[in-house]
């Protein structure tokens, strides 16, 4: 069902790259709202769990409403004056333009979490594997122990509670005795790198060149998106250079201009942001037609 | 048969040791023979199996030779001597590398370079022959205990070596575990003719399977006979049972359970069913039962640690429990320290801290010299000793116990059932749960099968 999960990880790299770069540097809000509107179908129709989605959705709104009040008072520009607070004047448009900086955090934000829910070390190992040998290899071996360093502090606190040391109340207290756990836990892994690193000469690192095995194949449907993504980046870099979808928070919010490049930008926009929902989409109707010829 | 492996007059000492290790061992290995190396903790079995490839020995003082098909292995490159002679560690946690099992099965082979392709070749098969296909994609966080031991072996597989060396490869499994590893082990042998030397302390579980027993002793090697009827572990549950009447039952109840219930998930099934018993005062009590069956959620329902669904728990008396792992009771650097700012929390001066733990110290048998010793110097069984002296400090009159004989040797199980039975000569109640039937025999009093979520006296 995770359709996005199988590309190449350079394939994933170039598209998350670009829908970055578009969601953070153009200040049309109406991307800003396809970007973040993108991110949450993404991760609705990949089965990300709905209580979860909507954890985001609340603590995201919550966000955009905060930042919009913040920037009223760091910016003072705007025509429509609410009111003055200390001679400075608190205006709608900077609330305006704090909205659409929030919404460009959030949804930013909600693609990184798509983003993890999508790549793993794997990923990062791949990509590195041929270039980088030995700082995948580190990135992996940090990757098995921090599970292990915190499975070991869970355990070690849970001990010392069933020993009765935090019987006395005082936080100071308990403070002292968890930055015992976390050291005593710190010493133990340190202990165990050590030992790991033994195993690691013992089993031939650092003698030769290494190799990698953790390579992934590219696909057609690597190359495929790759020029989707290519594409529509150029075309929306065109647009964003002839200013066609130029948009201007001040005086007052308005298109600073809405040119002939405007359709087919957005057009290109929403291609980008909806084309990961899309791919799960399509790849969940393949999957059930599949089920139906073989019935 | 042509001789695999020779050793030859070797003696070995740690860099930092002040006496030899191995004195003048001499030892010959046919090719595809399979050796179990016998020996109590700290005899010597372990350092032997790491000197005999330069690769994995420790830094020390070596003397005498170690011929691989009659070429001494301090000629043959690293890469030969990785590639010929696989070694496998007691602890998977140590050996496992990488976060994946893919990863894990790769690296020794990508660590000399072989092509991509013949990796992947050869992991295809490893993982076919091992039955772990369904592995490969799994974090290596996410295995048991068996699983990861077998991941290692496959590890060492990979590179096809010529000799196989495991060090107590079943410390850290149950009883199932142990077999299913030591029967992959045997198939090894069998199908590839890989010449296996297996360090042991269970001899008399495991002996049947092995063309020699070698037993070593004070750093030196003797032939012993093979005389080991086998049939691995006591199976017979019925004795179990029957250690109940001997049970206390005049004694006040020290752990009343009553109709106990816990599930961890809502929709998941109840892994604790209407658990009721009564465990006297001064008892030791044996819980026992297959891998998964409840057991630790059972313990930690009684720590409270777990809140139960349903039912009650009543504990008479002060409650402190000892984790599968003991090093995990202790926060800082030495035992002594530990128990000194243990004893400063409850709220004991100085003078009193010290003259509880002299005379816990003294009923235990802790040494200066392990009081003193850093708590990852020492022995599982000191460590174990220690454990308890602390639990003795806190107070408990319930004392819980998970797992407590991981990693013991069969004396070190021997002291700790004695001290179980002095704990409960002093009204203390020790329950402890077990996949080891022989240490339930010979430690407890009363004991228990948890099956489908319910406990069989």
């Amino acid at each position: 069902m995770h359709r996005f999960r199988t590309f190449h990880p350079i394939t994933k790299l170039a598209f998350f790259a670009v829908i970055f770069a578009i969601s953070m540097f153009t200040e049309n809000p109406a991307v800003r709202v396809m970007s973040l509107a993108g991110a949450i179908t993404a991760l609705a129709v990949s089965g990300t769990p709905f209580k979860r989605i909507l954890k985001f959705v609340g603590i995201g709104m919550i966000s955009v409403l905060l930042i919009g009040v913040m920037n009223c008072f760091i910016a003072h520009d705007g025509k429509t004056i609410l009111f003055d607070l200390l001679k400075l004047h608190i205006t709608l448009e900077a609330f305006y333009y704090g909205l659409s900086a929030g919404v460009m955090i959030v949804g930013v934000a909600m693609w990184c979490v798509f983003i993890t829910d999508e790549t793993d070390t794997d990923d990062l190992v791949m990509t590195l594997g041929k270039i980088l040998p030995f700082v995948s290899v580190v990135i992996t071996v940090t990757l098995r122990y921090i599970p292990e360093i915190i499975k070991k502090f869970r355990e070690t606190l849970s001990a010392q509670k069933m020993l009765g040391i935090f019987e006395k109340k005082g936080y100071f207290k308990r403070a002292l005795i968890i930055s015992k756990v976390f050291m005593s836990v710190t010493e133990r892994s340190v202990e165990n790198a050590m030992d790991t690193a033994s195993t690691m000469r013992a089993r031939g690192y650092g003698l030769v060149k290494r190799s990698s095995a953790r390579q992934k194949k590219w696909r057609e449907s690597d190359t495929d998106l790759t020029l989707v993504t290519a594409f529509c980046a150029a075309f929306i870099a065109i647009g964003e250079r002839t200013g066609d979808f130029g948009f201007a928070y001040y005086p007052s919010p308005a298109f600073v201009r809405f040119g002939l490049y405007a359709i087919p930008m957005i057009i290109a926009c929403a291609l980008l942001f909806f084309l990961p929902a899309g791919q799960v989409i399509d790849w969940r109707i393949r999957w059930q037609k599949s089920f139906r010829l073989k019935g | 048969m042509a001789k695999k492996l020779q050793i030859e007059g070797l003696s070995y000492r740690y860099a930092l040791g002040g006496r030899n290790v191995l004195a003048n061992v001499n030892l010959e290995l046919e090719a595809g023979e399979k050796v179990l190396l016998a020996g109590s903790s700290g005899s010597g079995k372990s350092t032997l199996l790491r000197v005999i490839s330069p690769v994995t020995m420790p830094r020390g003082e070596i003397s005498g030779k170690v011929l691989l098909d009659g070429t001494d292995v301090k000629t043959l490159s690293r890469v030969e001597c990785i590639s010929k002679i696989a070694y496998v560690s007691q602890n998977p946690e140590t050996q496992i590398v990488v976060d994946t099992v893919f990863g894990e099965l790769a690296f020794s082979c990508e660590n000399i370079g072989v092509a991509k392709k013949e990796v992947r070749r050869r992991i295809a098969w490893t993982a076919t022959y091992f039955g772990i296909e369904h592995l490969l994609k799994r974090r290596v966080s996410e295995l048991s205990g068996g699983q990861k031991q077998i991941v290692s072996l496959a590890a060492a597989i990979m590179l096809k070596p010529e000799v196989l060396l495991l060090d107590e490869p079943t410390t850290y499994l149950d009883p199932v575990a142990a077999v299913r590893f030591l029967d992959l082990v045997d198939r090894i042998n069998r199908d590839f003719g890989i010449t296996v030397v297996v360090a042991e302390h269970r001899v008399s579980e495991f002996a049947n399977r092995f063309d020699r027993v070698v037993k070593v002793e004070n750093g030196s090697v003797s032939d012993v006979a093979n005389d080991s009827a086998g049939g691995g572990a006591d199976i017979f549950y019925e004795r179990v049972f029957s250690l109940n009447d001997r049970k206390k039952s005049d004694s006040e109840p020290a752990v009343t359970v009553k109709n106990l219930m816990f599930r961890y998930d809502r929709n998941g099934q109840n892994v604790l069913d209407g658990v009721d018993i009564v465990i006297p005062k001064g008892s030791v009590f044996a819980l026992l039962g297959g891998n998964g069956c409840g057991k630790t959620t059972f313990l930690r329902c009684l720590t409270g640690e777990l809140k139960p669904q349903q039912g009650k728990i009543k504990i008479d008396g002060k409650l402190s429990a000892m984790t599968q792992n003991p090093l995990s009771m202790f926060i800082e650097e030495t035992v002594r320290k530990d128990l000194r700012f243990f004893m400063k929390k409850k709220g004991a001066s100085g003078k009193d801290a010290d003259e509880k733990i002299g005379e816990i110290a003294k009923k235990l048998e802790l040494t200066d010299a392990i009081l003193d010793s850093h708590i990852l110097d020492l022995s599982g069984g000191e460590v174990e000793r220690s454990a308890i002296a602390k639990l003795i400090l806190a107070g408990a009159d319930v004392m819980l116990f998970d797992e407590p004989t991981k990693g013991l040797d069969l004396e070190t199980k021997k002291k700790l059932a004695e001290l179980m039975q002095a704990l409960a000569s002093d009204g203390i109640t020790s329950v402890f749960v077990t996949h080891d039937i022989n240490f339930a025999l010979s430690a407890a009093d009363c004991a228990g099968v948890l099956s489908s979520g319910a406990i069989l006296e």
